[in-house]
């Protein structure tokens, strides 16, 4: 059988946390924007 | 309930009091964005003028349901590392539907629902159809999700079954109502906040706990399946996977309310941006299945892992955020659907079937019923506790795959032909139930959905129609008219 | 006491299985008085047994299995620490599905996920001229 390997596996995992904390702070700078911008809703 | 778990990892004070401060915030937040709503445009799809920020956390939010904070643990537990990829892909479904969402803006800018869109474009009798698939899917979707909040709150918090999904069910209905999409939209943003930042808070500790090597090895020792590249398992669900997805993002009204409610020229960027922010959370989550050995942690079910993972990593500190993060992700979903499928029994069974001359008036008070009797009978389901309504969501996937095709080529091609959808979703439902039921679960969505593509296609070839893209333009002048408050 | 495995062989496709067990309907006390063992062995007597779990839960879900044969018994213990008989052992005959059947499907959904694909970005493609047309129309 086949594994996938450690190192794949590790980067995928601290992809996907940082990414998702990317995100966080995107949508958080992204809304300020549209809330400076009056153009939330 | 199967009792099959004897320690809750919260005590229920704690619990009641989290499920206080939540319900009351969202209520609140649900008045105040309210009152922008000043007619049924308002109402149902937020004014027609969300912004991007809110445009993509609502649609990475509502895609955040207990299934990826429940589900995306228990597919990498069922499937190692295949189930975290292929649960990732799902996020497809809300990248192709981006362009989908431009074009629907763009052609149907007093539209409200997509059964609108299938009226209008197909005629009556595929409509039909196309609602009888759409609400079956809504309500058990629905259904299950209310019934895991109850699951969850007595798993983590020891708060009774009924009392949990009842307090959840009623605080959705009440923003819900108030708010309309307006709520849905706001609440939406801040759940999906807290999400992102406690799925990263979660997942960050639980990481530096575990030496990943160590986990690697014991893995690969004890539970070998979960690393293997060629398990058959996970090479046959990865596809039936995305395109059940593809299915419930193209038909359902959830995502076509928000196509309608974002301000021009956002709905693309808006979907794309959620689906990206969507992308890593189910491998955020579901790393965990690979580390549950590790911790020593015993599963009474698969899908208790996340909240198990958290308490015995970060102790009653963890179990709260766990408790947090899951509570938003049920409500910016039971909301989502509450508000989507309500709009779609308003406008499509109240407005267009019974009562075509219906005032403003008439039918906000037909939607503030409709909305609680969806709540009731939502409540009244989950009291039955039905076991096999998650088989009816699982068995949905047939359903909502025959609907790809039809609604995708129903929305470029000129040529799509009526009778070809309707034949298509009903061959391709029945073949995909079919299948489900004989060859595997793990075949219905994508037999559904190949079954109606042929057939999509084979209308199109044989029987070409012609249509005015302009008639999907329906004047919804006397809704849009004068003040509902 | 402990007698929650039913079933004496179950065969399965899939590499996880959930293990569920009770002490026996006969017996009155509350099931969740107990403390439970359950172990694993590769043989039917149990002659190279591991512990799996030991607690009060009455379930556990096992994940991750590789092809092969699987033997689980399960053990109550009372609250005076006495413990009950094993129970009748549960042989579980993990067998993936075929690969062919596996590639067969992959291949069906990778041709309706690529038929998509097409259609929508090539819908999506015909739209934006269609937009700016409309734009200049107005």
């Amino acid at each position: 059988m086949i594994y996938f390997p450690a190192l794949f596996v590790q980067a995928l995992i601290l992809g996907a946390l940082i990414l998702t904390g990317l995100s966080a702070i995107t949508l958080l700078v992204m809304v300020l924007i549209d809330f400076l911008r009056k153009r939330v809703w | 309930m199967n009792g099959a778990h004897e320690t809750a990892v919260l005590s229920p004070q704690i619990g009641w009091f989290l499920l206080a401060i939540l319900g009351v915030l969202w209520v609140i937040l649900g008045v105040l964005w309210g009152k922008k709503a000043k007619n049924m445009d308002g109402y149902m799809v937020a004014g027609r003028n969300v912004g991007l920020a809110l445009g993509a956390a609502t649609a990475m939010a509502t895609w955040v349901t207990s299934n990826t904070t429940m589900l995306a643990p228990q597919f990498a537990l069922e499937l190692g590392v295949w189930g975290m990829l292929a649960y990732s892909t799902a996020c497809f479904g809300l990248f192709l539907f981006a362009p989908m969402a431009r074009r629907i803006r763009r052609l149907m800018p007093n539209g409200l629902t997509s059964g609108d869109f299938i009226r209008l474009r197909y005629g009556r009798p595929t409509w039909v159809v196309f609602l009888a698939i759409s609400l079956t899917y809504s309500f058990a979707w629905l259904v299950t999700m209310a019934m895991a909040g109850g699951l969850l709150m007595n798993a983590v918090a020891g708060i009774p079954f009924a009392w949990g999904m009842t307090v959840i069910l009623l605080v959705c209905v009440l923003y819900t109502l108030f708010g309309g999409l307006y709520a849905v939209i706001g609440t939406d943003f801040v759940q999906s906040i807290i999400i992102l930042i406690g799925v990263v808070f979660v997942g960050a500790v639980i990481y530096q706990r575990i030496d990943f090597d160590v986990t690697y090895a014991t893995v690969v020792a004890e539970q070998p399946a979960m690393l293997y590249v060629l398990l058959p398992a996970a090479i046959i669900a990865f596809f039936n996977n995305m395109l059940f997805g593809f299915g419930e993002v193209f038909h359902n009204n959830v995502w076509w309310s928000r196509a309608f409610a974002m301000r021009k020229g956002v709905p693309a960027k808006a979907y794309m941006l959620g689906g990206l922010f969507w992308l890593p959370i189910p491998i955020a989550v579901g790393y965990v299945a690979l580390s549950s050995d590790v911790l020593g942690i015993n599963l009474p079910r698969p899908d208790m892992l996340g909240p198990l993972a958290a308490a015995e990593v970060l102790g009653a500190a963890g179990a709260v955020v766990i408790f947090v993060v899951l509570f938003c992700s049920l409500a910016s979903s039971i909301d989502s659907l509450l508000a989507a499928t309500s709009d779609l029994l308003t406008e499509d069974i109240y407005r267009k079937a019974i009562h075509p001359s219906a005032t403003e008036g008439n039918v906000r008070t037909a939607s503030i019923a409709i909305i609680i009797g969806l709540g009731f009978l939502t409540w009244l389901t989950c009291m039955l506790n039905p076991g096999t309504l998650a088989q009816v969501l699982f068995a949905s996937g047939p359903l909502v795959g025959s609907a790809i095709w039809p609604v995708a080529a129903g929305l470029f091609w000129r040529r799509s032909n009526p009778a070809g959808a309707f034949a298509a979703m009903v061959l391709g439902s029945a073949c995909g139930l079919y299948a489900y039921f004989t060859i595997g679960w793990y075949s219905g969505a994508l037999v559904g959905a190949a079954v109606s593509m042929v057939i999509t296609l084979g209308a199109i070839v044989l029987a070409p129609r012609d249509f005015d893209w302009k008639s999907l333009n329906e004047s919804n002048e006397e809704l849009r008219r004068g003040t509902i408050r | 006491m402990a007698d929650g495995v039913d079933v004496e062989r179950i065969d399965s496709n899939a590499p996880h299985i959930i293990l569920t067990w009770s002490i026996s309907e006969e017996d009155e006390r509350d099931p969740a008085a107990f403390s439970y063992r359950l172990e694993r062995a590769a043989s039917p007597d149990f002659s190279d047994s591991r512990m799996l779990y030991e607690g009060r839960d009455r379930a556990s879900f096992r994940a991750g299995l590789a092809e092969g044969s699987y033997f689980y018994r399960v053990r109550a213990t009372d609250e005076a620490g006495n413990a009950g008989v094993w129970s009748r052992p549960l042989h579980l005959e993990v067998a993936y599905q075929s690969m062919r059947l596996a590639l067969s499907l992959f291949a069906v959904g990778a041709v309706v996920f690529l038929a998509t694909l097409v259609l929508i970005i090539a819908g999506a493609r015909k739209d934006r001229c269609e937009a700016v047309e409309q734009e200049e129309a107005t």
